[in-house]
């Protein structure tokens, strides 16, 4: 488990530093995806979460969900291009899996990518805190403080 | 189908400040589901353009968040905001007035010839 500013980050999954989610690849050629802990902090109380509908056809550095605080807006953009191929459907009654169990209970998709590349922009590893330390300093992440 | 999303303030405005959050609600969410989200400030809600207005404006008593501090969500997501030119007129303001997340003015022709091509869908506030 790597550690970076109080937020876990499990080393068996790939992660999207840019937009804070997680990436496990399961075996069949499909990947689940979730928001890391960092980002569930940074959101607090989630309300609402919507994901792009099966079957979808998303593109990398695009929404494939949403979710919603009744004070702001979240938008989980795409590592990668690929499709939609399953939903958390716990999600939609508790929402709040997002928070409490992140890497868990609280996966929001799996998705199914369209090219093999798409590990390209993600980081594991020994490589995560480094990339996660990285970001910070850029304070390129948006403050949801209002 | 398009993915252009006008939403026009129109009977909403500072005078019934309980009501202004939900078009830019609307507005930031739309644009986090990377729909392409205009927003257009007439009337009265045209005020909501001009610099301190939005920000003295609190949707819920004893709540920091203010107006200004939605449209700045909603901004942030992607979202455009206009303001209406006879709106301009109407209150003695010129384009230096308004806020900076404001793009400029919308003409009534261009915003009713996008609606009647069907190059956008249109929520009405």
């Amino acid at each position: 488990m790597t550690i970076s500013e109080d937020t876990e980050f499990p080393e068996h999954l790939l992660y999207d530093i840019e937009n804070q989610i997680w990436y496990e690849p399961l075996g069949d050629g499909t990947i689940r995806a979730g928001f890391t802990s960092w980002a569930a902090k940074l959101f607090g109380e989630v309300l609402v979460f919507t994901p792009k509908r099966l079957n979808f056809d998303f593109e990398k550095e695009r929404s494939f969900a949403v979710v919603e605080g009744g004070k702001w807006v979240g938008s989980a953009r795409a590592a990668f291009d690929g499709i939609v191929v399953r939903h958390n459907e716990r999600l939609d009654r508790t929402p709040e899996l997002l928070n409490l169990d992140p890497y868990g209970e609280g996966w929001m998709l799996v998705v199914r990518p369209r090219q093999e590349d798409w590990r390209d922009k993600l980081v594991s590893g020994a490589s995560i805190r480094p990339a996660f330390d990285a970001w910070i300093e850029t304070g390129s992440y948006k403050d949801r403080s209002g | 189908m398009t993915k252009r999303l006008l939403i026009l303030l129109v009977n909403t405005d500072p005078r019934n400040v309980e009501e202004l959050g939900a078009p830019f609600y609307y507005a930031a969410v739309a644009a986090a589901m990377d729909y392409e989200v205009d927003v257009l400030c007439t009337a009265t809600a045209g005020k909501l353009m001009f610099s301190g207005v939005a920000e003295k404006l609190t949707i819920k008593q004893g709540d920091p968040m203010t107006v200004y501090g939605w449209i700045k969500e909603a901004h942030g997501q992607g979202a455009r905001f206009w303001a209406c030119p006879a709106n301009l007129e109407l209150f003695d303001k010129t384009e230096a007035d308004l806020i900076p997340e404001c793009s400029g003015v919308m003409g009534a022709a261009a915003m009713i010839q996008d609606v009647m091509d069907g190059t956008c869908r249109i929520l009405t506030f």
